[in-house]
């Protein structure tokens, strides 16, 4: 698969603080990656070194081919970025931005912009400070999504947008997936990651502590086994995985880290009357990496 | 002390904190200038004779009485320090209220800062009445020092400290005028944009009371006329600061008022929402830049060619009295001007004043250039196929134009004003000491550039404190005979009085290559460091 994005060692400081540690990562085309960290976790910094708008206290990253803190212009006109919080002109209307944002681009698919404008319910008649937070975000989901780039990158995207907006967002990408646009998606809402990502990175103090697909992710994680017995009961202290084993009555509940094989063959000499396994959630992913006890 | 009650010392301490750098430099500046004023007097006309020739020589001369204002006991340091630095730190004072006042009062409200303090135990009103209590506080303050300053340079003391009272009352009643404005205007820069129009009219007024034989009586229609009637050192007529003070007060119980009555985040006046789509004039980066500058090109333009329209009016009545004043020209020829006989060369001592506000306008189109990078915008530009440096180089091509709008426009004004009285002043001759104020200010505009390449959050503060600090050398050192480096410090000492004298083509040139070179290494500079917020 050809690599889109490709950061090797990218570092950045602010002064003492490391912003991010040595990132390296490839994303490749038509790729939809999630990329997920808690509030400044360096995710911001990521994506505004990946457009060039910092430049990286050492390493480097490579995107679409071209240096991004070299080349930017040239890169710029092939991909298109939406920040968090979309700062307007106050005195231009929302259709002017729109018309600005596109010619200083390149290339505009102008039937396509009125779609998006339609979709989005945007009103692009009115002027820049009359705009709410979430019709701000519209103007630059639609100045990004009607260039048609070979590359999104998303910072926060829906952020003040409401379900509805949010579900027409989501179509958006996957119908920019679809025609094989490769979309970097950084975020912390794991709803939208999980419903939309290939291939997810989870970015903590500036480091990434996990990279992979949603299903690998979660093979690296813990399973929640609930077992219930009806004859003698086995000890399942030494089963290789697993973990805060608790007994109430003949029912056990226990951890398991990595493959179930091991618990399975442990138990299956015994009488076991229900097995109930479930996945951890993409949360239970990521609060296993932040939360109190996660490492 | 309740809740609420600690919650307003609250809020004054904030706008104290958010204003006290500002109002210590503008204390500076007023200290400085007092005694500068002050000293360089005793310096230039030690003995009584010295000082009795000077006064004959001012006596009467409106011309010099429309720039300073009118000349009460010259023959005194304080009365010479009043007369010479007055009509300046007036207009200072002004332009310091009416950026605070609009500053707390909308800017806050404009950055969605306010909403947080008032989501607290705060009314709107308490609110209000916290940040006017804070500025109050730092205008007392700033008074005291200043009159304390000059008192210490051995001024009579009652006389120092109604100086530096009336002084800083006209600061109070601008940030009164601000206020109202800021209760009118949903954005910050209409809020300051129509006080220091109201502000410059006043300055206009007060010129044309003093610079004339008829007008006198306006001098009491103008809150800078008011600081004059004052005569602090001469005479004393405290009663003329009360309209100063009870303007102020006036003023706030108004917007207090109408704040009472308007929505958070909203003006008084009926504002459109929408607008007709200009997008045959947003062609990419080049016509969205023009399309941002015009509002400032034309207001700018505005205030300084009345100035200038205004002052051509005047010249020829008064190069008739000048001509009858002899002893005068020695004490001009120390202000760069060799004669004051034709009406050209009244033009050009007064087109020494044009300068200044034309630097001030470039150096705040390079403000306007950071404000774009630190709200955030410039992201949006930069993230599309727009490089920085073409970017940056576009927005100050575009200052430099308007810079030469606003300087031509001031010349050309001149000249109308002048040919309404028939002076005789060519046409060309007014449009060359248009172009004549540009090479300084492209000096200062790239010495703002360089900044914001190299220190962008420092690129206001640099701009325009080059620019005052120039002219406070200029200013003092002409006075005090100071030596010729150090007024080959300042850029001002390098603008030919045109069109009294010829155009210095040597220092023009100089000056405009050293603005370009600073903008170069901006622009390089800028290539390499990041692009970063507030």
């Amino acid at each position: 698969m050809e690599a889109v994005i490709t950061t090797d060692e990218l570092s950045k400081r602010f002064g003492r603080t490391v912003a991010l540690d040595r990132l390296t990562l490839e994303v490749g085309r038509g790729e939809v990656f999630g990329f997920l960290g808690p509030n400044g976790a360096g995710k911001t910094t990521t994506v505004r070194l990946l457009l060039g708008l910092l430049k990286p206290s050492s390493g480097g990253a490579r995107v679409l081919g071209l240096d991004a803190w070299g080349d930017p212009t040239r890169l710029h006109a092939r991909l298109a970025y939406v920040p968090g919080e979309f700062a307007v002109w106050p005195q231009l209307t929302g259709g002017e931005m729109l018309e600005l944002l596109g010619s200083l681009h390149g290339s505009v698919d102008l039937a396509y912009r009125d779609e998006l404008c339609e979709r989005f319910d945007f009103d692009p008649t009115k002027r820049g400070r009359s705009y709410s937070k979430g019709n701000r975000q519209k103007i630059a989901l639609i100045a990004a999504l009607m260039t048609r780039a070979e590359l999104f990158v998303f910072d926060e995207p829906t952020a003040g947008l409401d379900p509805l907006m949010e579900a027409t967002f989501r179509a958006c990408v996957g119908e920019a997936r679809h025609r094989g646009q490769t979309v970097f998606l950084s975020s912390h809402i794991l709803a939208e990651v999980e419903a939309l990502c290939d291939r997810i990175g989870i970015l903590r103090h500036g480091r990434l502590v996990d990279l992979g697909s949603l299903d690998e992710l979660r093979h690296l994680e813990t399973h929640t086994v609930e077992i219930r017995f009806a004859g003698d009961l086995p000890d399942l202290s030494t089963v290789p995985g697993a973990s805060h084993v608790a007994w109430t009555g003949r029912s056990v509940r226990l951890e398991v880290l990595g493959s179930t094989a091991p618990l399975l063959q442990a138990i299956a000499p015994y009488d076991a009357v229900s097995i109930e396994s479930r996945e951890p959630t993409l949360e239970e992913v990521f609060l296993s990496h932040y939360g109190p006890d996660g490492t | 002390m309740s809740d609420a009650a600690r919650a307003w010392m609250r809020a004054v301490q904030l706008t104290l904190r958010v204003q006290w750098r500002q109002a210590a430099t503008w204390t500076a500046v007023f200290a400085i200038a007092g005694v500068a004023g002050a000293e360089g007097y005793k310096a230039a006309y030690p003995t009584a004779a010295s000082r009795l020739s000077f006064v004959r020589s001012v006596q009467g001369n409106y011309g010099l009485q429309a720039l300073y204002g009118v000349a009460r006991r010259i023959g005194t340091v304080g009365g010479f320090t009043t007369w010479r630095t007055t009509w300046m730190l007036g207009l200072l004072a002004g332009a310091w209220g009416l950026l605070a006042s609009t500053g707390v009062l909308r800017g806050e409200e404009e950055a969605g800062r306010r909403e947080l303090v008032l989501s607290g135990l705060l009314t709107s009103r308490r609110a209000m009445a916290a940040d006017l209590a804070a500025l109050a506080v730092l205008l007392l303050g700033s008074s005291a020092l200043y009159g304390a300053s000059l008192a210490a340079v051995g001024l009579p003391v009652g006389g120092a400290f109604l100086l530096a009272g009336g002084t800083l009352a006209v600061g109070a009643f601008f940030a009164g005028v601000g206020s109202v404005t800021a209760q009118a205007f949903p954005d910050r820069r209409h809020a300051m944009g129509s006080a220091g129009a109201l502000l410059g009219a006043s300055f206009l007024v007060r010129v044309l009371a003093d610079g004339t034989r008829t007008l006198g009586w306006l001098r009491w229609a103008t809150p800078l006329g008011w600081l004059e009637n004052l005569r602090a050192f001469a005479g004393t007529d405290a009663a003329a600061g009360v309209p100063l003070l009870a303007g102020a007060i006036v003023l706030v119980a108004v917007a207090a008022r109408l704040a009472a009555v308007r929505d958070l985040g909203r003006g008084l006046l009926p504002e459109c929402d929408r607008s007709r789509v200009r997008s045959h004039e947003l062609g990419g980066m080049a016509g969205f830049t023009v399309l941002t500058a015009r509002g400032a090109v034309v207001g700018w333009s505005a205030g300084i060619g009345l100035y200038s329209f205004v002052v051509g009016l005047l010249t020829k009545d008064l190069t008739d009295l000048l001509r009858q004043q002899v002893a005068l020209r020695s004490m001009l020829g120390r202000l760069g001007v060799a004669s004051l006989v034709r009406p050209q060369d009244l033009l050009g001592l007064m087109f020494a004043f044009v300068v200044l506000p034309v630097a001030l306008f470039a150096v705040t189109q390079v403000g306007a250039v950071r404000d774009e990078e630190s709200s955030g915008r410039l992201d949006a530009i930069l993230a599309r196929s727009v490089g920085r440096v073409r970017w940056m180089l576009t927005r100050l091509a575009a200052s430099i134009l308007g810079v030469v709008i606003v300087a031509v426009v001031s010349g050309v004004l001149a000249w109308a004003g002048a040919s309404v009285h028939d002076s005789g002043v060519p046409l060309l001759s007014m449009l060359t000491a248009g172009f004549n104020c540009v090479p300084a200010a492209v000096l200062f505009l790239g010495v703002a550039a360089a900044a914001f390449g190299i220190v962008p959050r420092a690129t206001a503060p640099v701009g325009v404190g080059v620019v005052v600090a120039s002219y406070l050398v200029e200013l003092v050192g002409a006075l005090t005979k100071a030596p010729g480096w150090v007024l080959d410090l300042s850029a001002f000492h390098h603008v030919a009085p045109s069109p009294a004298a010829q155009v210095g083509v040597e220092a023009a040139v100089a000056m405009t290559v050293v603005g370009l070179v600073g903008v170069a290494a901006g622009a390089a500079a800028l290539r390499r460091r990041d692009v970063i917020g507030a």
